[in-house]
């Protein structure tokens, strides 16, 4: 399985179907960090936008790869394997993206609550411990 | 490895490809699948090799196995070795032996100075020949080989004989469909024949028939003249057993009226 994972990573990684989905994402972190007003909406946003960009990139992964090399790899693994593995690494791709989206949230609501103002500093109390 | 009743079709609305498929696929044999152009040859060997699951029955016992499809379109982001060390991993080698038997068979196969071009800027016979090297890899129990000879040049026709052969003779299992009948003639043990409405026949190739002597061997004829046959069969030194199938008699009178 670490062999077929490696393998369906740098697919993704040589093919570069992964700069779109990156690009949007950023664009959609870049619209929550002017709109929202605390951690906790900010949050959900990076959350809520996960699941298009996941599913831009799992599509993408799914048809990086010819039928004729599917096959073979089907024939070395297995087709469930195989099929599993190319859809573990658009899933783990997510949860990357997810965790550095966080760590963009909460880091930009701490620069929020050092800046003067009550509604900010009442949010970044309420952190979720990260 | 048995095949028990396969089927395979395409979605539950569309008609069987492959239907009813009993037979066994001894270890040590080569083995022809034929028949006409769309008769399903394809799809079973994509069922044998565990490429797709059959719709009906099951496979049993398939030793490691390495598939060339009939097509190697390319198209990956890696060059020719980079995708031979992924497949090799894949296929269950080390990365010592892996990087060894890729550049064995890449050198066995006339591609070693096109090994590190990209795949997507490879010759069509190049794409086969990478093609190939990945199945034979892991010196496989089971090789299935989709018309894995078109495009390839004389030389490495010529080795993907020998590593048939090679194969047989280490007691794996070789199915192949060639459209050329001259291909490996006179060598297989078992041929797979469909009759073009998903049923296949199971028979003795060429080379076991050689043999001087088998066990047993029933070999079915079709007349309309089976007085006739059946005594000139019964006369020929050797035949043990003579059994018959008769559909749709006439009597004589009734003929005659």
């Amino acid at each position: 399985m670490t062999a077929l994972l490696r393998y369906q990573s740098a697919i993704l990684l040589r093919s570069h179907r992964w700069v779109f989905p990156l690009i949007a994402y950023g664009l959609l972190m870049a619209v929550s960090a002017a709109g929202s007003t605390s951690l906790a909406e900010a949050l959900d946003w990076s959350g809520a936008m996960l699941v298009p960009v996941v599913a831009f990139l799992t599509r993408g992964m799914l048809t990086a790869e010819p039928d004729a090399a599917r096959a073979c790899v089907c024939a070395a693994a297995g087709p469930v394997r195989a099929q599993l593995a190319t859809l573990i690494v658009p899933l783990g791709a997510g949860a990357l993206l997810g965790i550095a989206a966080a760590v963009f949230d909460v880091l930009t609501a701490e620069a929020a609550a050092k800046a003067p103002g009550p509604a900010s500093s009442s949010a970044c109390a309420k952190l979720p411990p990260k | 490895m048995r095949l028990e009743t396969v089927g395979k079709r395409y979605g539950m609305r569309q008609p069987w490809v492959v239907r009813g498929v009993t037979a066994e696929l001894p270890a040590g044999r080569l083995i022809r699948v034929s028949g006409r152009n769309g008769s399903g040859k394809s799809t079973l060997l994509r069922v044998v090799a565990g490429v797709s699951l059959p719709s009906a029955g099951r496979v049993t016992g398939r030793p490691h196995t390495g598939y060339v499809p009939e097509r190697f379109p390319g198209g990956l982001p890696f060059s020719g070795r980079e995708y031979l060390l992924h497949l090799a991993r894949v296929h269950g080698l080390r990365a010592e032996e892996a990087r060894r038997r890729v550049g064995q068979w890449l050198e066995r196969l006339g591609a070693a100075g096109y090994a590190d071009q990209s795949l997507r800027s490879m010759s069509k016979g190049m794409c086969q020949k990478m093609a190939i090297a990945q199945a034979l890899l892991p010196s496989p129990g089971l090789l299935v080989l989709d018309e894995a000879w078109t495009g390839l040049d004389q030389v490495a026709r010529a080795e993907l004989d020998a590593a048939v052969e090679e194969r047989v003779a280490a007691g794996g299992t070789v199915l192949f469909v060639d459209h050329d009948q001259a291909r490996l003639a006179g060598r297989e043990d078992m041929r797979l024949s469909f009759d073009g409405a998903g049923g296949v026949a199971v028979l003795a190739g060429p080379a076991p028939l050689a043999a001087p002597q088998a066990e047993r061997v029933t070999i079915s004829l079709e007349t309309t003249r089976a007085a006739d046959v059946i005594g000139q069969v019964r006369a020929i030194d050797g035949v043990r057993v003579i059994s018959a199938n008769v559909e749709g008699t006439h009597r004589p009178g009734a003929a005659e009226l």
